[in-house]
């Protein structure tokens, strides 16, 4: 397609580009996405999630274990980075999956831990009370926010802060 | 006379033949995510899937292959790659980019290795400023975290088959900002429009 520039009163320079979708190349001409995309495969990728929110409780225990591990260690920096990547680690495949209790107890974990005004010893005490609530997340399977239950635990921590 | 029947010919372009000349690059911190992620790809018939755990394994697999589509999460984990033996490219300098960050660079670095190409983003949140941050950096599509294989399939179609312009202004580069179809708004000033067609790999310069 040629280029034709309209004729504009104002001299902005902005510039549409009609770019090709390199994709739509490699697909063929007149083929969309969507033929490829089946009602099938889109299921088989459902599975697929599911099955990754059943496994988690399981395949994260490790880095669950290392938190209580490293939470009851007396503080250390290399020890405090090592507790943030556990925390990281389960928190953003917990929020993939959508199970907010686990993730919101996660980002207090970071916020204690990064919350220089907070005593070492109070920090140590919160982190050891985050890391029991992922316990019992991790031991009910817990995957939504955990209702009333979940909110009791988080609310009983402010005395902490 | 009999005659034998004529052997099949084997098509050499195939469904899976055209997915395959498809390279995707997943940028995500999460080992675990990106497995997911990849592993949906791969459920979908995409065979080319990389895996980059910050900006700095994304530049280099910019720079190396010829992609076709990015999905970045928005919460990648800054300066997470081991390796951090890489050539640098100007505007990716500092390296330890968030992803609307990493996007935005690539979007507006006049170096940037890709510019046009096609950008789905992961996130967070659905509050607006975040969406907006997110659209102003040059994102193409949205899918909010929890991660449903269904909108994310969506998602994925929609940035293919329903592909928007590419806008370059003085400060901004990417994908056209407006999706209601109809007039600009009766104030502001009306956009001078130089249409041109161009193919994302063929546009490295074009930028503003």
């Amino acid at each position: 397609m040629s280029t034709t520039p309209e004729k504009s009163p104002d001299t902005s320079p902005v510039i549409i580009y009609d770019v090709k979708n390199s994709i739509r190349l490699e697909l063929g001409e007149g083929t969309t996405l969507s033929e490829f995309i089946t009602p099938e495969k889109i299921a088989a990728c459902n599975a697929l999630v599911e099955q990754a929110a059943n496994d988690f409780f399981t395949e994260a225990l490790d880095d669950l274990e290392k938190l209580e591990t490293l939470s009851q260690q007396k503080a250390a920096n290399s020890s405090i980075e090592q507790l943030r990547a556990s925390i990281y680690t389960i928190k953003s495949f917990a929020k993939v999956l959508g199970f907010t209790l686990i993730t919101e107890t996660c980002v207090h974990c970071l916020a204690a831990i990064d919350n220089d005004s907070l005593p070492e010893k109070k920090k140590r005490a919160l982190l050891g009370e985050l890391v029991k609530i992922l316990r019992v997340a991790f031991n009910h399977r817990i995957r939504d926010d955990g209702g009333a239950m979940g909110n009791a635990m988080l609310d009983s921590l402010r005395t902490l802060r | 006379m009999s005659i034998s029947p004529r052997p099949a010919i084997k098509s050499s372009n195939t469904r899976a033949d055209r997915l395959a000349g498809i390279h995707i690059l997943i940028v995500i911190s999460s080992e675990r995510a990106g497995d997911l992620v990849k592993r949906i790809f791969l459920a979908l018939g995409f065979t080319n899937i990389y895996i980059a755990a910050d900006a700095v394994e994304a530049v280099q697999y910019l720079r190396d292959i010829k992609l076709h589509l990015i999905v970045a999460d928005a919460d990648i984990k800054v300066g997470n790659s081991v390796n951090k033996n890489h050539k640098h490219i100007a505007g990716f300098d500092t390296l330890e980019l968030s992803g609307i960050e990493f996007i935005h660079r690539l979007r507006s670095a006049k170096s940037s290795p890709a510019p046009f190409i096609p950008v789905l983003m992961l996130m967070d949140h659905a509050r607006s400023f975040q969406v907006t941050k997110a659209r102003d950096a040059g994102v193409n599509e949205i899918v909010l975290k929890p991660l449903e294989a269904k909108n994310f399939c969506e998602r994925i179609i929609a940035l293919v088959d329903s592909p928007r312009p590419y806008i370059t202004a003085p400060n901004f580069h990417g994908p056209c900002r407006r999706l209601k179809k109809g007039s600009p708004p009766a104030t502001g000033e009306r956009r001078r429009r130089e249409v041109r067609l161009v193919r994302y790999d063929e546009a490295k310069g074009l930028t503003a």
